[in-house]
């Protein structure tokens, strides 16, 4: 699942690396909330889940394992 | 404000939008989108073509517009008519009222209430709502409810969260008392504390508009706003609308002892194609029960999006010709929350192109 999704995050910001660890994407503005609710519909498509709109918040797309998370927990 | 209404009914909706039509691709130059992504957010957000109106026009000329026309339709008699209401956030002036203004065109009885209440996207449900409460006091009169707004001219073009959606509209709609057993159930919410999630600023008595407030700076997302500007908190607006308006909903759900599949149709004010493509996967509804096709097309126009919606999709919401179960539903400034279900019979409804001047 982490290269599905490091894979769309590329394709929606081929300017930055999203497999640095330890690092925010939104403190450190690689992702906006555009990106967030892109990077959503991408996830949907890609992965057949529907993430709820409660969980359309910036904590829930600041790394890796915070979208993993997200994901898992919306498949329930 | 939860209450209940006997016997009424919408019986016409006409939409007057600008001819004129701005597509968001050919904008790129103006938002620091990349082309990826707003090829991405074209598909996602609904950022499509939208109707602009013409600097200088305003929601009483088209109003006036679709007046004239549906008098002309004969859709009404001026001697019905007991009542004009309208809901904008984009008044002609500061006086008078564009209720007045209306009244002054044609030939309404001076006896006619005019009421503008200044509302944004939650409009129609506010103007449905006192609609009928005016009717209650007026049994043999119709009420023309204008719902629109002109917001285009405020909003900053560099603003890339609210320009690629905002589009204008003014719709009429008129609300009348009839003998069908119909009951309209209302409900009306205000959350004040949030009131400057959306906000213009500059241009009233706080805030007069100067040289110095027409400035436009930069904010983290690369947005250039001036104070006259309209400024939206995106992410506490979609917040409320997520977790507030199926609470409304679902309120007069156990109001009227409906259920959601009870629901025909679900007519919701239309912000963005992802919060109603999210407000549908909440409700657990088919984006065929709950339309959301108007924004990459017209745009949002406010209180206006509900009315166009109607007349985008009548034909098609009473096609068997029978009574359809409708819940609205709308969200904006305020922040105000509104939504009204009732048993509608199939409107006149009518799309006018607004013949701009120059």
């Amino acid at each position: 699942m982490k290269e599905q999704i490091i894979k769309i995050l590329t394709e929606l910001r081929p300017e930055f690396d999203f497999t640095q660890e330890g690092v925010d994407f939104i403190e450190e503005g690689m992702l906006d909330s555009f990106d967030i609710v892109t990077l959503v519909d991408e996830i949907e498509t890609a992965m057949g889940v529907a993430i709820s709109g409660m969980d359309v918040v910036p904590e829930n797309f600041c790394n890796i394992e915070a979208i993993c998370q997200t994901i898992e927990r919306n498949r329930k | 404000m939860l209450t209940s209404f006997k016997n009424k009914k919408i019986s016409a909706v006409y939409s007057v939008l600008p001819s004129h039509e701005v597509d968001f691709m050919d904008e790129a130059g103006n938002y620091s989108f990349s082309e990826i992504q707003m090829k991405k957010l074209k598909r996602v957000m609904g950022f499509g073509t939208r109707r602009v109106a013409l600097e200088g026009e305003t929601v009483g000329d088209y109003a006036i517009y679709g007046i004239t026309k549906m008098l002309q339709d004969g859709v009404f008699k001026e001697s019905e008519i007991g009542a004009i209401i309208v809901t904008t956030t984009s008044p002609d002036h500061f006086i008078p009222p564009i209720s007045n203004i209306v009244q002054g065109k044609f030939d309404f009885d001076e006896d006619v209430v005019c009421l503008d209440i200044s509302q944004g996207c939650c409009g129609y449900t506010v103007g449905l709502t006192y609609s009928f409460m005016t009717l209650e006091a007026m049994r043999n009169k119709k009420v023309l409810l204008i719902a629109g707004d002109m917001l285009t001219f405020r909003v900053s073009t560099r603003d890339r969260a609210s320009r690629p959606i905002t589009g204008d509209a003014v719709t009429i709609s008129v609300i009348e008392n009839c003998e069908n057993e119909n009951i309209a159930y209302c409900s009306l919410k205000n959350d004040g504390k949030d009131a400057f999630a959306v906000y213009i600023p500059a241009g009233g008595t706080r805030m007069p508009i100067t040289p110095e407030t027409t400035v436009e700076k930069p904010d983290e997302f690369g947005n250039w706003r001036g104070n006259q500007h309209l400024m939206m908190q995106g992410d506490l607006v979609f917040n409320i609308i997520i977790n507030k308006t199926p609470e409304v909903m679902e309120e007069l759900l156990a109001k009227s002892g409906d259920k959601i599949e009870d629901i025909d149709y679900f007519v919701c004010h239309q912000s963005s194609s992802f919060t109603l493509k999210k407000l549908s996967q909440r409700l657990g509804v088919t984006e065929e029960k709950l339309f959301n096709d108007i924004v990459p097309k017209y745009g949002n126009s406010s209180s206006a999006t509900i009315p166009v919606t109607m007349c985008e999709h009548h034909k098609e919401m009473f096609a068997d010709g029978k009574r359809k179960k409708v819940m609205f539903a709308a969200f904006g400034t305020g922040m105000s929350l509104g939504a009204v279900l009732m048993d509608m019979e199939a409107p006149v409804c009518k799309f006018l192109d607004y013949p701009h001047q120059s």
